[in-house]
This record gives structure tokens, sequence and C-alpha cells, in this order.
């Protein structure tokens, strides 16, 4: 029969896709926006969507090899413990993602729909929701996401137009992609947004026309970045740089411009995060039952929302579970899922014995040669002088900086404010660094010589007129009117 | 089974042993043996005629109609024929006759198109298939008989066309249907419901037609068609979304149109679900999805008004139950005038009274013409409990009870298969039939270009339509 063939379209699967993506992708991208200037934010972006493809590429190729099923296909390929190490990485991070979601959603309800109503009430109607969607079997689901499609993603899509057109100056011919180093970590946490596409490795032999999936997929990805980009220029435009940044919400604020029509759009948009919460909750079942047998599918669904909702509960804030993501799945997970995809690519891609013989060789080579940069190659300065910074060689490595050393010009309130954000950019840079201004002719007395020298002015030699930290400085920057004076430091008579 | 023995005497002892207590079943002597026969459904003319007895001994001579065991010649006769045993023959003959007593061909009610045959199925299986036959002259229509019910022995006629029929979809009816024993089947329903994949869905899983007209189109699209004696309604399947929304004039008139009715049919649908929970909401909860002049007429409407607007609205509601309950009972003029009457009455009444505000009953109007404008009545009757949840989600939840009733109600609808198609078919895996039947949904497709035949159809002859060259 057609209907039990437990077999998904490629349509259902693109529709999927983007109910799935719209909604976390939104506001997590929006998110990012604030933390760069709009420029560079859009090379980010760029940047990006352009890994994305790549990371969905290599997705595609390694799924193009997965016949019955891609835990028996990694247990082939990586034995039984990295089969299940991939299976627990995918599972830990639907379970981050479904936390997410879990707060996102009551954070919308909650700020947009009903604020009258309790917290632990959403969270309990929400789940129970989206444990409803994800009860039935897959190819059920693909149904439940296809007929949805219209009436959740076309109707936003078009209160998005309709906020666009009412924009008033729709000039964004000044904005071009700037390119800076920062640009790339940023891509890289955005594609990390999008990491969970990798269960779609997982969905592969459930798809019905494997050769158009892989379109559709792609398809997928394109139309989510397409309406991401054109979300940031709308918001952009509507907000201006700095408005952008001071908002709490902007993806949901810039639809407020389509006056009563605004609470649909929230309500729709709720619709979006339900599903994708739904769609998480049925591949944690779906992980389980792989890990476990299939009788656990369900009880792995419940157990996944059950925990994930005490989990939201247990975030006080919607950015802590903004921070949670990007602290587990940006950072820790999604590399390593990157790697095992890249691995079984390789492994793949060597599988013949002529191949595993040219691939042990590749392996030795890069073994032997390594890829990064040797620790003799480098400069690790303590004392960071703005020279230094303007003067920034490839060879240099901030990691160890502990004294950061302005000029009086540069110390100066507004001169020091454009120093403070450039260095606020600079994760590799610690936030525990000590600031001082100096004399220009102390500054100018520091040089190559003063590397790797520890507790530089902890000497006799040195006085200093109090201490502050770069971290200090940074949050009188967003949350006072003016800087403290920054501390002296003075050669001792 | 009982073989019926060549001694008349001791069929006789049987027969009168089997029919002991039925007043209705009557014995009549006849030359070398005797007739068995309900008294209502042989005509006696037919018994009195000249020459009759001499016909049954020819009959009986050429063993037309033979019936070599009891219990078939008891059914036989049960079915309303009149059965001849003769004396040192193993067999008995089946007088035909015309049967038992029914209403016979009526024009249609619950159906009505504005093109197209106006008849209407009898209430007679028999009558009912003729009526099918007379539109599709065929030997591929085929047609297979049984009886279901232990002690009403209703006969069931499955009809199906030989070389388009997809074979899995009759071999999972004739699965079902031989999967459950009842006492007795009195209407199409009971077989409908102890069949149903899904039983406690309200969603129709087959589609109800009193016009054979439509059952022989549905034939042609390679659905099959169900008729149960004593209902004058036929069963086809597999059903879909798409099919509850046709009615049989969509194919009869030009697609601009048929696409523009189809579009108001589902908005329809989509209103008669919604409208009084978005009403709820926006007045609950949302007065900024209004425009200001709005809020403020309502808002003096409903000065004085002791219900919650969620209150309001259910009881508006439910009074247009009563009034389709009760139209729906009473005599078909009083009946009809009791629905429009009654309507405006108790909504007029209900507004002077202040217990419920005008734009209340503009709602609840709105609600029911909404879902009287849905073809199929089950749908209709389907849509009417599913508004009565989305009320009580949006009246707690705003409009996010509207999005969260709606996301169960799809969850709901995508978990639905009638034969094996998915019950949201052609919006949900609409590419199994090349796309086509997507393209006919909410739009129709001119009569010239609909070539194939729809999904239900045997894979390897889809094809419906050719054009000769020339």
């Amino acid at each position: 029969m057609f209907a039990e063939n437990q077999k998904i379209s490629a349509r259902q699967l693109k529709r999927m896709i983007l109910i799935d993506w719209a909604a976390k992708a939104g506001l997590l991208l929006a998110i990012f926006s604030g933390t760069m200037d709009s420029s560079q934010y859009l090379t980010a972006f760029l940047l990006g969507a352009a890994f994305l493809m790549v990371y969905g590429a290599l997705i595609c190729w390694v799924a193009k090899h997965v016949e019955n099923s891609f835990y028996a296909y990694s247990w082939y390929r990586l034995g039984r413990v990295g089969a299940i190490i991939l299976c627990l990485l995918y599972w830990l991070y639907l379970f981050i993602n479904l936390v997410y979601l879990f707060k996102l959603s009551v954070s919308v309800g909650t700020t947009f729909l009903l604020p009258e109503q309790s917290e632990t009430g959403l969270l309990l109607l929400f789940g129970a929701v989206a444990l409803y969607g994800a009860w039935a079997g897959l190819e059920e689901r693909a149904r439940h996401f296809e007929i949805l499609y219209p009436f959740l993603v076309l109707p936003v899509v078009l209160l998005l137009f309709y906020t666009a057109c009412t924009v008033k100056e729709p000039d964004i011919t000044r904005l071009h992609a700037v390119f800076h180093v920062s640009s790339v970590c940023l891509a890289a946490r955005i594609t990390a947004v999008f990491g969970g596409s990798g269960i779609y490795l997982f969905l592969i032999p459930e798809i019905a026309d494997k050769k158009h999936a892989k379109k559709a997929y792609q398809k997928g990805i394109a139309m989510t970045m397409a309406g991401n980009l054109f979300l940031f220029l709308t918001i952009l435009k509507t907000f201006g740089e700095q408005g952008t940044k001071a908002l709490p919400w902007p993806f949901l604020t810039v639809l407020t411009g389509t006056k009563h029509f605004d609470v649909l759009f929230f309500a729709l948009f709720l619709g979006c995060i339900l599903m994708a919460m739904s769609a998480d909750i049925s591949y944690l079942g779906f992980l389980t039952e792989e890990l476990l047998s299939a009788k656990w599918r369900k009880k792995g669904m419940c157990i996944g929302c059950i925990s994930a909702a005490v989990a939201a509960l247990a975030c006080t804030s919607y950015a802590m579970s903004v921070h949670l993501y990007a602290v587990v799945n940006s950072y820790l997970l999604f590399p390593i899922m990157v790697f095992f995809t890249i691995l079984l690519a390789i492994i793949e891609y060597f599988a013949g014995k002529k191949k595993k013989r040219n691939f042990s060789a590749l392996l030795l080579v890069l073994f032997l040669t390594g890829c990064g940069r040797e620790l003799e190659d480098c400069r690790f300065p303590t004392i960071l002088t703005t020279k230094e910074l303007e003067t920034e060689a490839s060879d240099t490595d901030f990691g160890q900086v502990q004294y950061i050393l302005l000029t009086q010009a540069q110390a100066r309130e507004e001169a020091a404010r454009e120093l403070l954000y450039e260095l606020e950019t600079r994760p590799e840079i610690s936030r525990d660094c000590l600031v001082f201004q100096a004399e220009y002719d102390i500054l100018e007395g520091f040089g190559k010589e003063d590397v790797l020298k520890e507790d530089a002015f902890e000497e006799d030699a040195w006085k200093k007129e109090g201490e502050i930290t770069l971290g200090e400085l940074l949050y009188y920057l967003h949350n006072e009117k003016s800087l403290p004076e920054i501390p002296k430091l003075k050669q001792a008579e | 089974m009982t073989e019926i023995s060549s001694e008349i005497m001791k069929n006789r002892e049987k027969v009168q042993e089997e029919i002991k207590d039925c007043a209705d079943i009557l014995i009549r002597e006849v030359k070398e043996g005797f007739l068995v026969y309900p008294e209502a459904a042989v005509a006696s003319q037919m018994l009195e005629m000249p020459g009759f007895e001499e016909k049954l001994l020819l009959q009986s001579e050429l063993k037309q109609g033979i019936l070599s065991d009891f219990e078939g010649a008891m059914a036989a006769m049960l079915a309303g024929n009149a059965v001849y045993f003769r004396e040192k023959k193993p067999y008995a003959i089946k007088v035909e006759s015309e049967g038992y007593p029914g209403l016979g061909i009526r024009k249609c009610e619950s159906e009505k198109v504005m093109r197209g045959s106006q008849e209407a199925f009898s209430e007679s299986a028999k009558v009912n298939i003729a009526l099918i036959r007379k539109r599709l002259r065929s030997c591929q229509m085929k047609v297979k008989e049984e009886k279901v019910g232990r002690y009403s022995n209703t006969l069931l006629m499955s009809v199906w066309l030989e070389d388009v029929t997809y074979p899995p979809i009759l071999k999972n009816l004739q699965e079902k249907l031989a999967s459950f024993e009842i006492d007795g089947v009195m209407d199409s329903g009971i077989v409908e419901y102890l069949t149903a994949e899904q039983k406690k869905s309200p969603v129709p899983l087959y589609q109800t037609t009193e016009r054979p007209d439509r059952a022989a189109q549905a034939l042609l699209n390679g659905r099959i068609v169900l008729l149960t004696d004593d209902s004058p309604e036929a069963l086809l399947l597999p059903a879909t979304c798409g099919t509850q929304f046709q009615t049989s004039d969509d194919f009869y008139r030009h697609f601009l149109i048929v696409s523009f009715l189809r579009t108001i049919r589902y908005a329809a649908a989509f209103l008669a679900i919604t409208l009084p929970g978005l009403y709820v909401a926006a007045v609950t909860f949302h007065p900024q999805l209004l425009p200001l002049s709005m809020i403020r007429a309502m808002a003096e409407a409903r000065e004085g008004v002791p219900l919650s607007a969620a209150g309001e609205v259910l009881f508006m509601e439910l009074s247009f139950e009563l009034l389709r309950e009760a139209g729906l009972r009473m005599p078909g003029p009083i009946g009809n005038t009791i629905g429009i009457v009654g309507g405006l009455i108790v909504g007029q009444s209900a507004v002077s009274a202040n217990l419920v505000s005008p734009m209340t009953v503009i709602v609840a109007a709105l609600t029911a013409l909404g879902s009287f404008s849905i073809p199929n009545e089950e749908v209709s009757e389907a849509t009417r409990l599913f508004k009565y949840g989305l009320l009580l989600l949006c009246s707690f939840f705003g409009i996010s009870g509207a999005v969260i009733g709606w996301i169960l109600l799809f969850g709901h609808l995508s978990r639905q298969n009638s034969f094996g198609i998915p019950w949201l078919y052609p919006f949900v895996s609409g590419e199994i039939n090349h796309s086509m039947d997507r393209k006919n949904g909410i739009f129709a497709v001119a009569n010239s270009s609909r070539k194939l035949r729809p999904v239900f159809a045997m894979r390897n002859n889809r094809r419906r339509l050719r054009f000769k060259k020339g």
C-alpha cells in the first residue's frame, strides 16, 4: 500500500528541514548579528552559508553510500564503539537543541502571546503538543510537516515581505561584506546552528527517492539561509545597527511593523517551534531505538522530552539556554560531529585496498609534517601595546597577554571606548588582563625581547596607581555611562 | 450443508419445522410439489397466472435456478423469492419475483448539483447495481455478492472495474469484510465503522454517495463501490480529503468555476472549524488584531452581556446545534422552516435579551454557513466536533491555542489512511501519481488535461484520456 511503506518523499524532507530550521535559525542567527558590526556579520553569514553548503555536500556524499541503516553503516565503517559514540553525540546535540527550543517556545509564549500564563504551564502544554506530533511514525510525521508547511511558513514569509516593504528607507546599498578574522569564528558558529542537519544521514534509508533527496536537502539549506539573510537585512534596515544590538528579539520585534497581524505571526512562529520540537523528540526516540531496541523508541521520546523540559525549567533565562546551546552544541559537539562526518567520508573514499594504502600514506605524511603552526615559530607577547595590535603578524599569539598598555591619548574616554570595542572582538585576549596607561616613551621601550617574560610589572622598578582588568572595563563600557580612569603605570624613581 | 431429499414429504416436514411460527412465510400446494415464499415479497398475481404451474414444471426439467442444498434454498426464499420443491427431485428451484417492497428510485436530496443526473440510489442493492450498470455498460465492471449479518443476511455488493482497480485495495476490502461477524446490518454505516482502520477518529474514511453517476465516476477512477441492501447510500473507497471535497458536477463544469467553488469549500471548512475560536482569541486575548473602531463597537455591544466571550460563542453554537438537530428530525418543510426562522428568532431574541452580542450571532451564523458548504455530510459533522476543541483551546491560550489546535488536528489527520491512501492526499504525498492529483486538489484542471486516472487506479493502467490524431 502507498501509505504504509514507511518512506518519505523528497518534498516532505525539504519541508521538514525548512520548518525544523526556520524557527531556530531565525532567532539564533539574529542573536549573533548583535555581536559585531553589520558588514562583518554579513561576511560571517555568507561564509557560514558557504560552510554549511560544504558540510551539506559532505553529508550528501556520505549519505549516498548508506543503504539500509546509517547506524549499521557507521558500525561497519567505524566499529561498534564508533557508531555508538556517533549516535550518542547526535542524541546529546538534539537534547540540548530541545532544551533550547523548550525555553524559546516558553519565552516567545510569555513575552509576546500569553504574558499572564505561567512558564511551567506553557512548558507542559508545548511539551505535550510536541510529543503528540512526534508520537507517530516517520511517514505520518512527514505528512504532518508537509501539510503544515503552507500554513506555518508561507504566512510568515508573506508577513516578512510586508514588513520589508513598509520599511521607510529601504536603502541597503551601503552595506557591504567586510572580512575580519572574527567573521570566520562567527561563520563557524552559524554553521553550528545547523549542525543537527547531520541527522539526515539517519533518515536516508527512509527516503523513497534518494536522487531527489539530495537536491531537496540542499534546497532546504539554501532556502533557510536565503530567508535568514533577507530577515537580517530587513531587521537591519528597520532598527539600524545599534538598535538591532539593543533588542533581545530583533526577529520578532521586526514583525510588529505588521501592526494588527504581529500576534498572528508570533503564533505561527510558535507553531514552527513546536514542530521543530516534535522533530527533535522523534529523532531522540529514533536514536534511542538505534542504540537500544525498537521498543525503546517511545520510551526514549518520553525520557528525552521530560528531561529536556526539566532542563529548560532549570535554565533561569532564555540567554542561559542560548549560552548552553552555544557552549555544548556549537563549541563542543558540532566540531566532533563534523570530524566524524569527515572521517566517514575519508574512510568511504579510501575504502578500496589501493585507496587504503594511499590513505595510510596520507595519514603518515600528515603526522610527520603536521597541519598546524609550530610552537617555536610563534610569538607570545605578555604585554600588549596598541602598536602590537596594529602590526599584528601572522606568527603572533595573543593567548598569553597579561598586560595591556595604552598611551595617555588612548586612555581618554572616546578613544578608550573604541579600543575596548576592538578588544572585545578578540576572544583570544583574556578578560583578566590588567590595563594600564603609560607614557609614550615607556611603550616605546617594549619590544620583541619582552616576549615570554612573566610578571613583567611585578618588579620594584615599576609603580602602579591601582589595577583594573579588561573584563571590568568592558563591563563599564556596556553598563555604565562613563569609563573609570585607567590606572597609570610609571617607572619607580 | 443439508442435501435436499428426493422424498417430498421429508422436504415438506423440514420446511415446516424451519418456518414454524413465521406467519409471513407461506406454503402453497402446486402440481407435483409445493412452493414456499414470503408473502409480502411474492405477488399473488404471479401465482394465480394461468400456466404458472406448467412453467414451474418446465423450469424444473430444465434445471433453471437450481438449488441443491437446503440452506441455500431457505436463503433464496428469505431473500424474497419463491422456492419450488418437486416430487422425486433432489433439488429445489428458485422462482424469481418482485422481491421485498422498497422506496424505488428517488430524486437526489442530499447531494444536489447544478448539472448532471438527478437520479438517486434506491434501497435495493439489486436496483442500485442496475443504476450503475446503466452508466457503465461493460463486462469489466465486476460485482461480488456476499451476505453479512447472522440474522439479517444482508446482501452486500462490491463493485469494481476489473482492469482499472488496484488489486491490493480490493483484497484489503475483502479481508476486512471477512474479519467480522455481526447479528445484523441495517445500513452501510454499520459496515463502514466495522471495517474502518481508525475506529476512534470522527474523520470519514469512506465516502458516501446517493448518486449513481458519482459511483460510476468513482469506478472509472479505480475506486470500489460497496452497496448494501436496504441502504440508499453507496460507500466509495478509498476516500481522501480531495475526494470528500469534490462534488459530482465538478467533472461536468468549467475548471475555473470548479476551482473557485472548491476554494470556497475549503475556506468554508477552515471557517467552520476556526472562526469561533479565533473570535474568542481576538476578543479575549489579542484585541490588537482588530481595528480600533471595531473594538469600540464590539465593546459597546458587549456591555451588559453576562457571559464571557467564550461562553457567548458556546451558547450560540449549541443553540445552532439544537436548531439543526430539531430541523433534521422534524417533517420536511417544517424542518427547513425551523432551521432558518429559528436561527433568526433565537439570534435576534438573544441579542435583545442582552444574552449575547450581535457579533457572536454573526460568528455563529458564518460558522454554520461554513459547515453547510462542505459537500460531504460526514466531514461536516467531524468539523463540528473539531470546532469545539479549537474553541476550548482558544479560550485558554488565545491565538496560540488556534495554532496548537491546528497542529494537533493536522497531526491527527496525517495519521489517517483509507485503504492504504493517506487521508490528506493529494495535499500530502502528492508525488505518488506524478503530482497529477495534487494539481487537481484545491484547483481543478481542465477535463482535457486530466489524462491520467487518480492514484487509486492500477499502476500500469492510468491513462483515462487519449486524443485521436486528425
